[in-house]
């Protein structure tokens, strides 16, 4: 089993974590980032040879890969207006900033493939030749997308704080 | 395998939540990411043909939203469901097998056992 820093372990829980809980293409962004994140720790060349040992070739995957990533960024530019709501208004009617973000983002979920083997089978591969399979995703990581935010900021003063301690 | 086991569970669930809230598209999209881990965990290929016929259906359902093709892929999904269980059964099958992994110390017929005995076991 190769060893991973355990700080990059770390940033890859979360983006599993945002994997986790997140779908249409958004979820295929925070994969390939922990993917990348993975390589850079283990290094393309250990994996390069891992790989050819059971049959695959890396550079083959690795184009095939980038095509992939054009798709995802493209579908990622357009989810996260559409998400945070930043066009849309209280009318009734859309605003046609708000149309144009909707029916670009589905046009180009379309064009991602419903089943995709590379991206899967490199991270799936990684996860079996590593430490960081046998890691767990906290329930802190899955928190980021569902409730928008690591967690809520402590607003009680200190002062509050100590008269509630009191009584 | 642990993190595999939780990226599978995670979406299988999200796929029920949704399928309950009729929010469709995430539905489909999540049971499809989990089957995308379960073949790539049992080191499965699936034929083009089939990859196709998924495909053009799950467009066809982005772009008209009609029950005809929700039922077609709801049948798909009934196919596919197989190869899911059949991932998580592998992978309790080798946990217990292996022991579990770090921090786990369950192996199956050493219930009970003390700490000195398990490891002559």
């Amino acid at each position: 089993m190769k060893e991973i820093n355990s700080l990059v372990m770390q940033m890859a829980e979360w983006k599993f974590g945002g994997y986790s809980s997140s779908y249409l293409g958004n979820d295929l962004y925070f994969f390939y980032e922990a993917m990348n994140l993975l390589i850079a720790d283990v290094g393309e060349e250990w994996l390069e040879r891992e790989m050819e040992k059971e049959g695959k070739n890396w550079q083959e995957i690795k184009l095939r890969l980038q095509k992939l990533k054009k798709t995802i960024l493209r579908v990622k530019m357009f989810y996260d207006p559409i998400i945070d709501k930043k066009f849309s208004k209280k009318e009734l009617k859309k605003s046609d900033v708000q149309n144009m973000f909707e029916s670009n983002f589905e046009e180009s979920i379309q064009r991602l493939p419903l089943i995709e083997s590379d991206l899967y089978e490199t991270i799936i591969f990684l996860l079996k030749k590593t430490m960081m399979g046998s890691r767990h995703i906290g329930v802190d990581a899955f928190r980021v997308l569902e409730h928008q935010g690591m967690r809520k900021l402590d607003k009680t003063s200190n002062e509050r704080k100590n008269r509630e301690n009191i009584i | 395998m642990r993190l595999i086991r939780e990226l599978i569970e995670k979406k299988i669930t999200l796929y029920n939540e949704f399928m309950g809230l009729r929010f469709y598209r995430r539905a489909i999209w999540n049971f499809y990411c989990a089957y995308n881990l379960s073949l790539a965990f049992l080191n499965q290929k699936m034929d083009i043909v089939d990859i196709k016929k998924r495909h053009i259906k799950w467009v066809e359902f982005l772009e008209e939203k009609d029950n005809h093709s929700l039922n077609q892929i709801q049948k798909f999904i009934e196919e596919d469901m197989q190869i899911v269980y059949l991932a998580l059964n592998n992978m309790v099958k080798i946990n217990e097998n292996e022991g579990g992994e770090l921090g786990d110390l369950y192996i199956s017929g050493t219930i009970g056992m003390s700490a000195f005995e398990f490891y002559q076991s």
